[in-house]
């Protein structure tokens, strides 16, 4: 491709120059601006030039802008699948020159659970990429989302917050809804919203943020949103040092090995159901005497009573903590 | 043939807690089973591990004799609808059924045919062309039925299909999902939460809670028959009365006793009683809104068996009214006829129909009759 500055030095005869900088030639009004480096441009009206050298010129902008922009989507799929860095700015900057709607975006990571086959993935890109099309986009016109696989299992996706948010992340759980009832495969998805552009960097990395620790600790959603994990953010984002010191203070020795699984279950139950005996009980189908054995029996082996709020919540959290080991 | 057995089924998310407990079913071919309970006690994960999108930690499933455990959800001949489904916004409703089958590369022929029968069963055929958009909320819910159809399934596994639906155009799709049913001769494996979908859809009713079943059997059964209180009073609307009183012996008959409440209990029933060894004991009796009558000629037939009730309120509902009654701090509720002379705020005798009651060991909750 030639040289921006290049194409002034060649139109020179046929224009005018004058300052004001600019970054990529430009017809307005029947008047073609070039930039000319520096704070300079090249004023050429359509008129002053041979009716070819005009259609050349055009034609030659116009080619040269479509892979300019085929290249800054490259740099936006490469960014969104994790292989390329690019800055903030540059983000920010490219987005609305590929068309992006509006200031706002979401990276969805959507995981396929299981052994995910190559063909699945194929399918589930294919997919996603109907489902999240926007309804008047006709083939070639805008940019309505980005896909891109990522890793073995993951694709990622980047959207305009409207396509996910329209029934708060009901919109995302029809599409991982019909992702599982379409291919059988069962998926969860880490979400990460931003609301301008050049917050975009990190997205990637807390929507597979969210992804992990909603997996380890909200299993039993299915879209997990990076600003709605709650107490899953701080059990993941425990270094491991740190998570393993803990474990070593609250369950010393064997004592883990010591609680079986019913009583597991019965620490689990008892705090989730407010610490309440009959509710626990009830819930457990057991009689309240014999919850009643079980806490005093919980308390001998691990030395915490968990009738009592920040003493069960340290095992709950020891515990839950275990479970991902 | 798409019988679906379930022996001993468990799930574990983790390994301290069984979120499904031995699980036994027997489905049988083109039956419409429905699986109902409270939220969270289990009936999408069983769903979801006979559908094969959850691994089954313990037991076998069987669908159509062939032990299924490890073989793929997409070979398992099922097909899926769930609550949560989107379409293709921009193809039209003919592609979006056939989508999923271009996917599995079945034959372009193959694909027209499934999908103009699907739309001929659905009653869609005239929207063929059209976009996702220009559907109401319940075209859309049969062209994600029309998805499922085209897989030409031997079982269809369905999760609470309509509840994004508004009220009224959910009573219309059970009775159209019920006509499909009929058509499609399949087995039908239907999850809700809703009690009323589940006794007029199901042929037989799964009542589950905390992960295990309470109780199988047709509407009629569980409706007159439930094995516990937690049935009895999740199965019918308004839910069951349930008074604690305690069993007595008196001249040879039984009474349940409570403050305001004095039950002489059908004979046929001492047997039942004796042998559960609750006569002297405390028990819970159970009767339905509408076995609580106010008609002089009921109170004339039951003299033995009234309450004496606080009257709080009275709910007109067009030909009956629900009347709310307290009976010395315990709560009872009579469906009567919208013409009953009830008032608010006075004192009421009602007959219980002996031939209606139930009675429940007090501590384990269990169905003595
Ligand atoms: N993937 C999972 N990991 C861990 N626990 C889970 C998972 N999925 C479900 N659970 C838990 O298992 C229990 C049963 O959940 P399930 O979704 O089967 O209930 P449900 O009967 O379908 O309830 P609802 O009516 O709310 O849909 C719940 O306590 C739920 O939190
Ligand atoms: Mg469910």
């Amino acid at each position: 491709m030639i040289e921006q500055v290049r194409l002034a030095e060649i139109l020179r005869s046929f224009g005018t120059m004058e300052e004001g900088a600019m970054t990529r030639p430009l017809c307005e009004d029947g008047v073609w601006w070039i930039p000319a480096g520096g704070r300079n441009r090249l004023r050429v009206p359509v008129a002053a030039m041979p009716p070819e050298m005009a259609q050349l010129l055009e034609l030659y902008v116009y080619s040269s802008v479509e892979q300019e922009s085929a290249h800054m989507r490259q740099e936006v799929l490469s960014w969104l699948g994790g292989e390329g860095e690019v800055s903030a700015e540059r983000l920010a900057q490219v987005l609305p020159q590929i068309g992006w709607p509006g200031d706002a975006a979401v990276v969805v990571a959507v995981e396929l659970r299981g052994d995910a086959e190559e063909e699945l993935l194929g399918d589930a890109m294919a997919l996603l990429g109907e489902l999240l099309a926007h309804e008047e986009q006709e083939e070639g016109e805008g940019q309505a989302g980005l896909l891109v696989r990522s890793g073995s299992s993951t694709i990622r996706l980047l959207l305009p917050p409207e396509r996910i948010e329209e029934e708060a992340d009901g919109g995302l759980r029809a599409v991982l809804g019909t992702l599982e009832a379409e291919l059988y495969a069962p998926a969860v998805a880490g979400v990460s919203a931003v609301k301008r552009l050049r917050d975009l960097a990190p997205a990637c990395y807390e929507a597979e943020f969210a992804l992990a620790a909603g997996r380890l600790y909200r299993s039993r959603e299915s879209v997990h949103r990076y600003d709605r994990l709650g107490i899953a953010r701080l059990l993941y984002g425990l270094p491991t040092e740190m998570r393993d010191d803990f474990l070593a203070e609250v369950l010393p020795g064997q004592v883990l090995e010591s609680l079986s699984a019913e009583l597991r279950e019965t620490i689990f139950a008892f705090l989730e159901h407010g610490q309440q005996v009959a509710d626990t009980a009830r819930s457990l189908y057991i009689h309240r005497n014999t919850l009643l054995y079980r806490l005093d029996r919980v308390t001998e082996l691990t030395g915490y009573d968990i009738r009592k709020p920040i003493q069960g919540w340290t095992l709950w959290v020891a515990l839950t903590l275990c479970r991902s080991l | 043939m798409a019988r679906v057995q379930l022996k001993h089924v468990y799930k574990r998310y983790t390994a301290d807690v069984a979120t499904v407990k031995d699980f036994n079913l027997d489905i049988a071919d083109r039956e419409f089973l429905v699986l109902v309970g409270p939220s969270g006690c289990g009936k999408s994960t069983t769903l979801r591990m006979i559908a094969g999108l959850e691994e089954i930690t313990e037991g076998e499933l069987l669908i159509g004799d062939r032990l299924v455990n490890d073989v793929h959800p997409k070979d398992r001949d099922i097909a899926m609808v769930f609550q949560n489904y989107a379409l293709y916004p921009h193809m039209s409703i003919y592609e979006n059924m056939a989508f999923g089958l271009k996917l599995r590369k079945v034959s372009k022929a193959e694909i027209d045919k499934r999908v103009r029968d699907a739309a001929k069963i659905l009653d869609i055929e005239h929207l063929l062309d059209r976009k996702p958009k220009a559907l109401s909320g319940g075209q859309r819910q049969r062209v994600a039925l029309g998805r499922a159809i085209v897989r030409e399934p031997q079982v269809f596994l369905m999760d609470e299909p309509l509840s994004n639906l508004d009220a009224k155009l959910r009573v219309q799709m059970r009775a159209e999902i019920a006509k499909l049913h009929q058509r499609l001769q399949t087995t039908v494996i239907y999850v809700t939460h809703d009690q009323t979908e589940a006794m007029t859809m199901g042929d037989r009713i799964v009542v589950m809670k905390d992960g295990l079943i309470q109780q199988v059997g047709t509407p009629q059964e569980i409706y007159n028959h439930p094995n516990n209180v937690f049935v009895a009073s999740f199965i019918g609307s308004p839910s069951m009365n349930f008074l604690r009183g305690n069993l007595v012996e008196e001249g040879g008959a039984l009474f349940f006793r409570a403050e305001g409440a004095n039950v002489r209990l059908p004979e046929g029933r001492y047997a039942a009683l004796r042998e559960a060894g609750v006569v002297g004991k405390e028990v819970i009796l159970g009767i339905r809104p509408e076995n609580v009558h106010d008609e002089p000629m009921v109170l004339d037939t039951f003299p033995d068996s009234t309450v004496q009730a606080d009257v709080e309120v009275v709910e007109l509902l067009g030909a009956e009214s629900y009347v709310y009654l307290n009976l010395a701090g315990q709560s009872l509720v009579a469906r009567v006829a919208a013409r009953s002379e009830i008032k608010p705020l006075t004192k009421v005798s009602l007959a219980l129909d002996i031939n209606k009651i139930h009675v429940f060991h007090a501590d384990t909750e269990q169905a003595i009759f």
